[in-house]
């Protein structure tokens, strides 16, 4: 179990959404459209990642300082950090389980810039003790250009 | 591993040719590294006496750590590539656990041609040491033809 001193350690995204109110189960109807969610890709937020995936490629890592980095993103990087922060935002309940993903790499990601996920409810399904829930994930740049696009699936518990 | 260039280049790209595979063993040292850089401390992960007691018996691995797996194994095929026209389309089938040696694998599907771009699907996969299916789904890459 982690203690309180290793959480200590974790690296805090730069979240700059400002009201990060929970969004309660009964909400999430088909439609519904989740308040954005902002984060910024620092360096220390990135090298953390790559430390912890244990990703050594040189188009992350500079060839000749292996503690530097070349500035690229790791295109999963964005969609962990836009996914922590829907289940963080998501009030699903103990015994959910993500069970499909989907998504789509746009355009690179340098570090340094400011993502804002837009997520959607797409379905929200329930028959007998199968209850599905996917939401559609769109995730842009500071420039509002698309860098993602996809799809996240769970089953809720009934 | 660490190199920029790709090792599968388009001209020799056939279907049926094998992604480069890896093998990742995961341990709840791995986990609690990435719990920490993602965030996400949901005690099923870094909990063990919360998980012992859940469904799963123990943790288990965050499912967007094995996905990085794939990315990888996808970058390393087709370098800075995949940054920019990689798709995933996956479903996790079976909790991943500390202790566990996971394997990624894949294979080109088939090779389409679209408006002045080249298309390759592949299957791809990750499974454990007992040869259970852990992910499944498709990968796909978008590149300018050549």
């Amino acid at each position: 179990m982690l203690t309180k001193a290793q959480k200590s350690t974790t690296i805090r995204l730069c979240i700059m959404t400002n009201d990060f109110q929970k969004v309660q189960p009964d909400q999430l109807e088909t439609g519904y459209e989740l308040p954005p969610l902002s984060y910024n890709l620092d360096a220390e937020v990135i090298a953390k990642y790559l430390e912890a995936v244990g990703e050594s490629s040189s188009l992350y890592w500079q060839s000749d300082n292996r503690q530097a980095l070349t500035g690229l993103v790791p295109p999963l990087a964005i969609t962990t950090y836009a996914m922590t922060l829907l289940l963080q935002r998501l009030s699903l309940p103990p015994g959910s389980i993500h069970v499909t993903q989907e998504i789509e790499f746009l355009k690179e990601v340098r570090v340094g810039t400011t993502i804002t996920c837009h997520a959607r409810v797409s379905q929200n399904w329930k028959r007998g003790k199968f209850h599905l829930l996917t939401i559609d994930l769109s995730i842009l740049d500071q420039s509002k250009e698309p860098v993602q696009s996809g799809k996240v699936g769970f089953i809720l518990p009934s | 591993m660490g190199e920029t260039e790709p090792t599968l280049r388009l001209p020799e790209l056939q279907k049926g040719e094998n992604l480069p595979q890896l093998v990742k063993n995961i341990t709840q040292e791995n986990i609690n590294l990435y719990a920490q850089a993602s965030g996400d401390f949901n005690p099923i992960h870094v909990d063990e006496d919360f998980a012992r007691k859940s469904p799963y018996g123990g943790t288990i691995a965050h499912g967007m750590l094995i996905l990085s797996y794939l990315s990888q194994m996808m970058t390393i095929a087709f370098g800075r590539s995949w940054l920019s026209g990689g798709k995933l389309n996956v479903r996790f089938k079976e909790p991943v656990r500390s202790g566990d040696v996971i394997t990624v694998s894949g294979n080109i599907r088939n090779i389409e041609q679209e408006e002045g771009k080249i298309r390759i699907n592949c299957n791809v996969l990750c499974q454990n040491q007992r040869g259970e299916v852990v992910i499944t789904g498709e990968s796909s890459l978008r590149l300018p033809r050549k």
